[in-house]
């Protein structure tokens, strides 16, 4: 609780007048020689009971009318509700806001967003009363903490504008973690500000765990959630799953085939207009959606000849939340994906390559070149998706590492696989470790992370044969990075590095077979090597469909396509639209994450924030409640009821019977 | 007679020379020692025509009607009422409770006024007087007795007197009765403050002894409505005992056990056919007394 007039809390003692008054007025009595003793002890004995109880709470009605006298004139600041903000005031405020697309779902009345929402109500309540020494938004979207001179700023920042972007609730916590730690703040009060979906707080992520941990060890946080958990079930969301161009026999030109998903929290059948936008030219048509998903595959959209490459839009009308009422794509011709292994031996490298030529997608050229370490100067690195490294890690300053580093800030992918000899360097934070005989060879991948990334299970939800692999001899990986595939001894084996663009990978298992049978026995490593070369054509093709993420736009001098931009500078990779930056296409849209209206609900909240001294505060889109109010008028009326009490409890008992006139008999 | 109003400060010339208009009458008959203004149980040989009765030998011969015989041809007695005077008994209450000082005058001295006014009254009107004051006992006990002489006596013992000590007027009452050998006017003048069950029976005795009762009871207006504002440490005038009560807290508890307690008082004293006053003692002695004697006067005309 704060208080706008702090200084008249030091009247606090003043509600103690009444009882001083009272035992003023018991002292004071005078003395009277008395006849008729008997009645009066009689009346004096038997008064104690219900009058003393009558007598205390008059006081206690007085007293209390002075105290919400006192508070009132104080003008007191309560948020929310009044046990919320019962400590002091805070050295931190920090309001982590999340961004994500979901967030941009409006009240009809109001026309604000759910993330306007929650920036009004926390100016409101930082101008009002909630305050601190200094306050600190970190949102959803850039993860960077931003110190705010005035909370009036907050709602003018680029910071809390709306964003396609999917939030990332655990490390956003985390981020605030790491800032409170390293800035070494006293109290802080954290305000979360998220509608509670499930694809942003991620229960399964392995992170809660630590934070949890780390909430224990940081008692003097208050963490405040307001949460809008209300969903609209009239609201449809659209994305564009992919877009393939192919031509038509004869001179009838080009189509575009996309597969079009839409999602809706209500049920029951409903025609809609989908418009469809392609190189600016718009065409409608009604499609059906009658339950919860509806995946249209396969619309055709004519194209010219001529229209090789372009982008488009799918948009449906205006509804509840804009953020997800278009999707781009963007298309252009298939390039070939090419790849280019460095080894130390062309024998080393045959299995890679046949691995890397076998079309996986009929319709793609699929190209793989051997080069030996020393003829990587060669090197197309723009034509290039992938890389194989099987030779010693190139030093940090040398040129090939350079390349390398921007080869993958480019957004395409290097697997490293171990070389034949000894090796000290280390590249992107990640090194060998030397070669080691396994005591056995069968079982020696133990574990490997089967739910995402390039060791996943198969889409029939199979895990890959990597614990089937015949391991002779095995090279672990040291440094920092994200652990796919472990040994028997714990040791690393798969690595993901820890780059913020492309990707990186070392893998301890040599394609080698007197290493280990990962070659002949190829399941495992042809799906890993696609994998890969999959993550680099993503970011290496003409045509690119990604996530608005931060750096999305970075490498590249990239022309909004269709309309003005809607943002600046870093921003522009938050917002979503099709781009275009010389031959290439990049299309930004709002996570697949995002369209998912799972909500996690107040068990799941509590499991996850087990450990946190947390309140939550539900709110709803548009809603003008302020979370600090001033309270004086409840006070106020809390005195009158004291005072009215007071008035009950002092009236005269039933009247006496009139007063005696003198009988004479 | 000597005239005490001379000699004792409690007595009022004027107001004494204004109610010596009104004689001091028994509602009942009295039994005196001499021939007086008040009627006799007893026939006696006054002017006043009483009654006939038939003859029984051995009556005496000067008081038979010749001419009823005459009429009627039977023996008839012609009676005639015999007056008497008053014994006129003060019981005065000096227990410590009458010291209560009632605005500018105490009890005790108003107790004293009206007892020496009646005792002064009752004398001169050829009535003997006697005085008892009561309090553990009687502290004097003076009985009654006609003559100046005697009405010096209890004035001045009734001047005298002084209020101390816890109440005994139940006792002392009982103990009047029995000492009060023949009829008499027994006035009590006392705040009455013992419990009133006790009370029923003191004076049901004395009305036992056929005593014509009369009683004045003293009390003071904060006594009846308990007029207190504020806590009050309030003395008890009879022992010394202390106690501090907040009037807003105790006041009605006290006027409810006043209202009970005179109730009962006053179907005790109708019960017992006593001549009752409630007596505010601001009020003036004199307009009290004269409705005493007032009403005595007018009640015995009316029952003749």
């Amino acid at each position: 609780m704060n208080f706008l007039q702090l200084g008249m809390l030091l009247a606090l003692p003043l509600a103690a007048v009444p009882v001083i008054i009272h035992l003023i007025h018991q002292q004071r009595h005078r003395t009277v020689k008395w006849a008729a003793m008997m009645f009066l002890l009689d009346a004096k004995r038997l008064n104690h009971g219900i009058d003393q109880l009558r007598q205390i709470l008059i006081l206690a009605m007085r007293v209390l009318a002075l105290l919400f006298l006192i508070f009132a004139v104080s003008r007191p600041l309560v948020s929310g509700w009044l046990g919320l903000a019962m400590g002091g005031t805070p050295d931190t405020t920090l309001i982590l806001l999340d961004r994500s697309a979901s967030m941009e779902e409006t009240d009809a009345a109001s026309g604000l967003s759910k993330r306007e929402t929650a920036v009004r109500r926390l100016v409101d309540a930082l101008e009002k009363g909630v305050r601190a020494e200094r306050i600190v938004l970190i949102d959803s979207a850039l993860m960077q903490p931003v110190e705010i001179e005035r909370a009036a700023d907050l709602a003018n920042l680029p910071q809390t504008g709306p964003t396609a972007t999917r939030a990332n609730i655990p490390a956003l916590l985390q981020t605030a973690m790491d800032y409170i730690v390293a800035q070494k703040v006293g109290t802080a009060e954290v305000w979360l500000c998220s509608d509670m979906r499930a694809g942003d707080w991620q229960p399964e992520n392995g992170a809660w765990e630590s934070l949890r941990a780390s909430a224990r060890e940081l008692p003097n946080l208050r963490w405040r959630l307001l949460t809008f958990p209300d969903g609209s079930p009239d609201n449809i969301g659209v994305r564009v799953e992919s877009v393939r161009r192919r031509d038509l026999p004869g001179s009838a030109g080009s189509e575009l085939l996309l597969d079009v998903e839409l999602r809706r929290q209500g049920t029951g059948p409903a025609t809609i207009p989908l418009g469809i936008v392609v190189n600016g030219v718009r065409t409608v048509s009604e499609v059906t959606i009658s339950g919860e998903r509806e995946l249209i595959r396969g619309m055709a959209v004519p194209v010219g000849r001529d229209n090789a490459n372009g982008w488009g839009m799918v948009e449906l009308p205006a509804d509840r939340n804009a953020m997800d009422d278009r999707a781009y794509f963007v298309f252009a011709p298939e390039v070939a994906r090419r790849s280019v292994v460095v080894a130390e031996e062309d024998k080393l490298a045959a299995p890679v390559l046949a691995a890397l030529r076998a079309r996986v997608e009929p319709t793609a050229a699929y190209e793989a070149e051997f080069l030996p370490p020393a003829r990587v100067p060669e090197l197309d690195w723009d034509a290039t998706m992938l890389i194989v490294w099987q030779a010693p890690l190139p030093k940090a300053d040398s040129l090939e590492a350079k390349n390398l580093s921007q080869f993958v800030q480019s957004g395409r992918t290097v697997l490293f696989l171990p070389p034949s000899g000894p090796d000290t360097g280390s590249l992107f934070g990640l090194g060998w470790d030397d070669w080691k005989t396994a005591p056995k060879e069968d079982g020696q991948v133990s574990w490997w992370r089967t739910d995402a990334d390039v060791l996943a299970n198969t889409g029939d939800g199979r895990a890959l044969p990597l614990g089937e692999l015949k391991v002779k001899r095995l090279r672990g990986v040291s440094g920092d990075g994200v652990s796919l595939a472990r040994s028997v001894d714990g040791g690393s084996l798969v690595i993901r590095g820890d780059v913020s663009r492309g990707s990186v990978y070392f893998c301890g298992l040599s394609p080698d077979p007197a290493s280990t049978s990962l070659a002949t026995d190829g399941v495992a490593f042809f799906v890993l090597l696609h994998r890969v070369l999959q993550k680099g054509v993503t970011s290496g093709a003409l045509s690119q469909q990604w996530e608005a993420a931060v750096d999305t736009l970075s490498d590249g001098t990239w022309e909004r396509l269709g309309s003005a931009e809607a943002a600046a500078g870093v921003e522009r990779s938050l917002r979503a639209g099709a781009y275009r930056a010389g031959d290439r296409f990049r299309a930004l849209n709002r996570p697949v994450e995002e369209g998912d209206p799972v909500r996690i609900d107040s068990g799941e909240l509590g499991a996850l924030l087990a450990g946190f001294d947390y309140r939550v505060i539900e709110g709803r889109a548009g809603e003008g409640g302020a979370l600090a109010n001033e309270v004086w008028r409840t006070l106020m009326i809390l005195m009158a009821v004291a005072l009215i009490a007071e008035a009950i409890l002092c009236m005269p008992p039933a009247p006496d019977a009139p007063k005696r006139k003198f009988e004479h008999a | 007679m000597p005239d005490g109003s001379q000699q004792h400060s409690f007595l009022d010339p004027d107001i004494l020379g204004r109610l010596s208009t009104i004689p001091l009458d028994a509602r009942r008959g009295m039994i005196g020692g001499v021939s007086g203004r008040h009627r006799s149980p007893v026939k006696g040989s006054s002017l006043e025509f009483a009654q006939y009765r038939k003859y029984v030998p051995g009556d005496d011969l000067r008081r038979m009607d010749w001419r009823a015989w005459g009429r009627s041809d039977r023996y008839y007695i012609k009676e005639f009422e015999a007056d008497t005077n008053l014994r006129l008994c003060l019981v005065v209450d000096t227990s410590g409770s009458m010291n209560y000082q009632a605005g500018s005058i105490i009890k005790i001295d108003y107790a004293r006024q009206l007892a020496g006014s009646l005792a002064f009254l009752a004398a001169r009107q050829g009535d003997a007087v006697g005085l008892y004051c009561a309090s553990q006992g009687f502290q004097k006990e003076i009985p009654p007795k006609r003559g100046g002489a005697h009405l010096k006596v209890v004035l001045d013992e009734l001047g005298a007197a002084k209020a101390s000590g816890t109440t005994g007027l139940v006792a002392a009452l009982h103990e009047a009765a029995e000492k009060i050998k023949s009829r008499a006017l027994v006035v009590i003048l006392s705040d009455l403050f013992v419990e009133p069950e006790s009370l029923k029976e003191a004076f049901q005795h004395l009305r036992f002894r056929k005593h014509d009762v009369a009683v004045f009871h003293l009390l003071e207006e904060r006594e009846i409505n308990f007029d207190f504002d504020r806590p009050t440490r309030f003395v008890d005038l009879e022992g010394n005992a202390a106690v501090v009560v907040d009037p807003s807290l105790a006041g009605r508890r006290y006027r409810d056990a006043m209202r009970r307690y005179l109730d009962e008082i006053l179907v005790i004293v109708r019960d017992a056919a006593v001549d009752y006053h409630q007596v505010v003692v601001e009020e003036k002695y004199d307009e009290v007394l004269a409705r005493f004697l007032l009403g005595r006067h007018t009640g015995l005309k009316t029952r003749r």
